[in-house]
């Protein structure tokens, strides 16, 4: 019997091979995107991490900052407060260990005559109890138990030393301190979250020991404590590893739940609220990544499965309609079947074998676009796919379910329905339907919403796209070059710096900020109009920055002005200064959240910048001295879109310079000899602004194609089936076209009979679709601080393109069967 | 073998209400040949498709072979269908997909007969209609009159005690259609029940006895004196 079915599956292919063709490519073509999704975010994500020995047994706490209950200021980062570690300890005396790293950021490092600066992080002892890292030379065992010990990567020890052997010779940091070379240690596995390379979630060179960060006086990050024992709530800075016993003597539901009674326990009231967790070693990128966009709803990375189920819904939709639209075909064979004695299960076994044939078809095209797909996505996004993600039997096993369910799913319906038909009304086959009348209609509809809804996301996004660009590559403005040095850690004044500079007529501008642009995140504050600490507060970020900020990035004040010298505007500082109140300017968008409607009136205005580490002290007032324009150059917020400055000339280290867009080279040549002349023996590290812009739009830029990407795969699956809906529709009609012809039908009203009839479903599906899409739009658009407008544009087009493909696929069966002699339709019957 | 009492069927369509059958009275013994003729609409193929058991009485009672069936489940009736009754259709009624040997092997198959009887019973009805050069045919390949017949074989393969024909030469030629009735002679003759539909007078003439229906009811019952059943009636 099996032989039976699967001979009738394969003829029943061959005649119905236009929609036999149309399902294999659209179940082949959802599920190559499925694969080709999963070999991206693996690659994306593959941790390196899972390499070392412990890993299994290892998390990294996270944090999430909450102002008010319903207030969350930031994302869960894994990164916790330095007090986390010992009350940790104390808490659960069971954990194998538990130990901090601490970034400290590119440091000048002397060895003898030789300097350069290398990224430094200060961990505890424990650190290395949790990591096996690769000892080249030296001993780890004790690396870093004294204060002075330190431990270097190999590559670091030959760029400064020339040779690896290099145990029990000094580092001079910073110009403070000396440290003594414990070990040398191998590079990291690629894909850990630590290493030297550039984006690392723990960058490093050179490891310290945390004791030694009291030896340092303080590190210029803002609000570190000199001593980093001391708790401070809310300053989520440090990474944190926890060790679980093998014994499992405490397990992670027992951390988890320690951590959830965490600040209950430690953390005073009326400070900030805190919200701790854990997440497994290997998923620290993730969750760095996650954190990044703002944990909002759906994980980032989730989203493009979500966007791969819809592709297999559309897909499945496809199969369902078109084996719906065959069975009435093939109506007249069912009943026959019947009559001859085929029962129920003879015919559901026949469906299911076709679906399993056309699935195993599908499998194969999958080996096949997945062979062709993998290498081209590899090129175009330069991912590094291993093989060894496409050799994962748990990967082909869902995709062989994937298909299994698709096929059996698209073609169950039919079976099960067509089955239960009555002999007699199967033999009339031009009364037949496969269920109710409403079913295909549906099918087609919701099939073409979910184009109109993917059609519709991708121009948003694509309108998005197009306004983070424009904010990061702007050729008709002169070009900010960001000098990646410590002035402070050198000792080079920034004002010795600001007017070598300026005597090159080449250089516009130079000024300096905390933090380079571009970067994700910031210091999120709470601001308020008033004093009241239960009056609402809005989560925007701080930024610190000197005089002439406004002017080296272009940002154009509003109302009121800038920070200038002639007005000794107050500085900001963190300890509250001579009690004078400090001057901030707000962005657009801030000034609007705090309720001016026009730039104009925020100006001389005070605002109060709430004590985020402690609800008791009181807080500080700002005044406003103008309104800048939106633009500050950062992608991600997460969490808000909005910006205040503050001025703080003796605590920014990252120096601004604009040059002339006319003259690039020679304002580079100029810069250069700057910083030779201050600062010889150290190698200027600049870039431009707009390379940082790309750093960081890089990987976003990434997932965002692989999105549009997805969704145009989507919308193409969801066409296919249309057509061959609209194909069989049209043909179903043909003996209704027949008879209008004899009563006297002309084929222009046919064809726009069957035009309109067509397009009252895809109308429907359009209005229907709309909201979702513009909400899904929205939720794409709050990832980032610059949101495009949204215009009708993308719905119209939508529109307009569905109802296009419709009449294009009607239209054309709809014109041919307007022009049929109606004898050789009648006939037929 | 065949009992019809008070059989009613009717169909509604947004509330009018069509009885294709009213009242019908029927008794058709083991061996028979029986020809229903009348006017078109006059409730013959509905007769026939309540007789075959793919269409259910609205009302009134089908004994065959001494159970009624009338409220039989579809589960219950495709097994009964499969081993008792074979079906000739006007239209042949093939599936277009399989070919001569296919077809007729199929209601075999859905018997679950092994292979190797299947095999031996199809060429055996293959040669009794004469395809056996043809049996690897599809039906588009074969003639209207050639298409019947395997029509006529694919009823047959299971060895029914009746085979139900609703208008089996309606489609061919008077040549072709006189070989299909030769064939059911043959078999009416081997004592296989037929009960056969037909607007031909002269095919009528071959049954023992002709039906005649008017508007879903049997007007009268003729015997004719040209057949008498045969001995070897199939019980």
């Amino acid at each position: 019997m099996l032989k039976h079915y699967i001979v009738q599956a394969l003829r029943s292919f061959w005649r119905f091979r236009a929609t036999a063709l149309v399902n294999l490519l659209g179940l082949a073509l959802a599920i190559v995107c499925f694969v080709a999704t999963y070999l991206f975010l693996d690659s994306l994500l593959r941790s390196g991490d899972t390499q070392f020995k412990n890993s299994g047994r290892t998390y990294a706490l996270t944090e999430e900052l909450w102002t008010t209950p319903t207030n969350k200021m930031i994302p869960a980062f894994p990164t916790v407060d330095p007090g986390v570690a010992k009350y940790l300890r104390a808490d659960l005396p069971g954990l194998e260990a538990v130990a901090r790293a601490l970034r400290l950021g590119a440091v000048p490092i002397a060895a003898g005559n030789r300097n350069a600066d290398l990224w430094v992080a200060a961990v505890d002892p424990d650190f290395l109890r949790i990591f096996d890292l690769k000892p080249l030379e030296g001993d780890l065992r004790d690396a870093l138990s004294a204060a002075h010990g330190a431990i270097i990567t190999a590559q670091a020890a030959q760029q400064l030393f020339g040779t690896r052997d290099v145990v029990g010779k000094a580092l001079l940091i910073q110009n403070k301190a000396q440290v003594t070379i414990a070990a040398v240690i191998d590079s990291l596995p690629p894909g850990s979250h630590m290493g030297s390379d550039p984006g690392m979630t723990l960058r490093f060179d050179v490891l310290l020991s945390m004791e030694f960060l009291k030896t340092l006086g303080g590190t210029d990050f803002i609000g570190l404590p000199a001593d980093p024992d001391q708790p401070q709530w809310g300053n989520d800075t440090y990474l944190t590893y926890v060790l679980l016993p093998a014994d499992r003597r405490v397990t992670l539901t027992q951390l988890q739940q320690t951590l959830r009674e965490f600040p209950t326990r430690h953390i005073p009231k009326d400070q900030i609220i805190c919200v701790y967790g854990a997440v497994p070693l290997a998923h620290i990128k993730l969750a760095t990544l996650e954190a990044v966009t703002g944990n909002r709803g759906i994980p980032l990375t989730v989203s493009p499965f979500l966007l791969d189920v819809l592709i297999l819904a559309i897909a499945c939709l496809n199969y369902a309609n078109l084996s719906v639209a065959l069975a009435t075909t093939r109506a007249r064979e069912i009943g026959m079947r019947k009559v001859l004695g085929a029962s129920q299960p003879h015919l559901i076994r026949q469906y299911l074998v076709e679906a399993a044939l056309l699935g195993g078809a599908a499998l194969v095209l999958v080996l096949l676009g997945t062979a062709l797909a993998v290498p081209a996505i590899d090129r175009a996004f330069g991912l590094q796919f291993a093989v060894s993600s496409l050799l994962q039997p748990g990967l082909w096993g869902l995709v062989i379910l994937l298909l299994a369910f698709i096929s059996l799913a698209g073609g169950a319906y039919p079976a099960l329905v067509l089955a239960r038909i009555r002999p007699v009304e199967s033999l009339r086959a031009a009364t037949v339907r496969a269920g109710p009348r409403f079913v295909p209609t549906i099918l087609v509809g919701v099939q073409f919403a979910a184009a109109s809804f993917l059609l519709v996301v991708s121009l948003l996004m694509s309108a998005e796209n197009r306004v983070l660009q424009q904010m990061g590559v702007r050729p008709d403005h002169d070009p900010v070059v960001v000098i990646s040095e410590n002035l402070t850690q050198l000792g080079i004044p920034f004002e010795t710096l600001r007017n070598e500079l300026l005597r090159d007529p080449n250089i516009k501008a130079v000024s300096a900020s905390m933090s380079p642009p571009w970067q994700s995140g910031g210091a999120h504050q709470t601001v308020r109009r008033t004093r009241d600490a239960s009056s609402t507060g809005l989560v925007s970020i701080m930024n610190q920055v000197d005089y002439d900020f406004f002017q080296t990035f272009g940002l154009q004040t509003l109302a009121g002005r800038p920070f200038d010298r002639q007005h000794a505007d107050p500085p900001f500082k963190w300890d509250g200064g001579k009690g004078e109140v400090p001057a901030v300017l707000l962005d657009r968008a801030l000034a609007r959240q705090l309720g001016w409607s026009s730039p104009e009136q925020a100006v001389n205005q005070t605002i109060y910048l709430a004590a985020p580490w402690d609800n008791t002290l009181p807080a500080r007032p700002l005044h406003v001295l103008g309104v800048v324009a939106d633009g500050y150059p950062r992608l991600f917020g997460p969490n808000t879109s909005s910006n205040f400055f503050v001025m703080t000339p003796l605590g920014t280290n990252v120096p601004l310079v604009r040059i002339d867009r006319n003259n690039i080279a020679a304002g580079l040549r100029h810069i250069d000899a700057v910083w030779k002349g201050l600062a010889p023996k150290v190698p200027l590290r600049r870039e431009f602004a707009d390379e940082l812009f790309n750093e960081a739009y890089e990987s976003f830029a990434t997932v965002s194609t692989v999105l549009a990407g997805l969704s145009a795969f989507a919308f193409v699956i969801a066409i296919m089936g249309l057509i061959g809906m609209a194909i069989h529709i049209t043909s179903r009609r043909m003996r209704e076209i027949g008879i209008r012809k004899t009563l006297g039908a002309s084929a222009r009203g046919l064809v726009w009979m069957l035009l309109r009839d067509f397009s009252r479903p895809v109308l429907i599906a359009n209005i229907i679709a709309w909201p979702f899409a513009y909400f899904a739009g929205q939720m794409y658009y709050n990832l980032f601080t610059q949101r495009a407008p949204v215009s009708p544009a993308p719905f119209v087009l939508s529109l307009v393109t569905t109802l296009a493909i419709a009449w294009l696929a009607v239209g054309a069966q709809a014109l041919r069967a307007a022009t049929v002699k109606p004898a050789s339709v009648l006939h037929l019957d | 073998m065949i009992t019809l009492r008070n059989i009613k069927k009717s169909y509604r369509a947004d509330n009018i209400e069509t009885a294709a059958l009213d009242n019908v009275s029927l008794q058709v013994d083991p061996g028979e040949f029986v020809a229903v003729m009348g006017p078109s609409g006059c409730g013959k193929s509905t007769l026939l498709n309540v007789l075959g058991m793919i269409d259910s009485p609205t009302s009134g009672e089908y004994l065959f072979c001494g159970e009624d069936i009338a409220r039989w489940p579809e589960s219950r009736l495709v097994e009964l269908r499969k081993r008792q009754l074979g079906f000739i259709f006007q239209s042949f009624n093939l599936i277009d997909d399989l070919t001569v040997y296919e077809n007729i092997e199929l209601p075999l198959l859905y018997q679950d007969v092994p292979r190797a009887q299947r095999k031996a019973r199809v060429r055996e009805v293959l040669e009794l209609v004469d395809l056996l050069p043809r049996s690897r045919h599809k039906p588009a390949q074969l003639s209207g009159g050639q298409q019947q017949r395997v029509a006529v074989a694919r009823a047959v393969v299971t060895d029914p005690k009746l085979i139900l024909a609703d208008e089996p030469t309606g489609n061919l030629d008077t040549h072709n259609g006189e070989e299909v009735m030769g064939m059911l002679d043959t078999l009416n003759q081997q004592g296989t029940t037929i009960l056969m539909v037909t607007h031909s007078p002269e095919h009528a003439t071959r049954a023992q006895r002709i039906v005649s229906m008017l508007d879903g009811r049997i007007a009268t019952q003729t015997h004719s004196p040209r057949r008498a059943a045969p001995e070897a009636a199939r019980a």
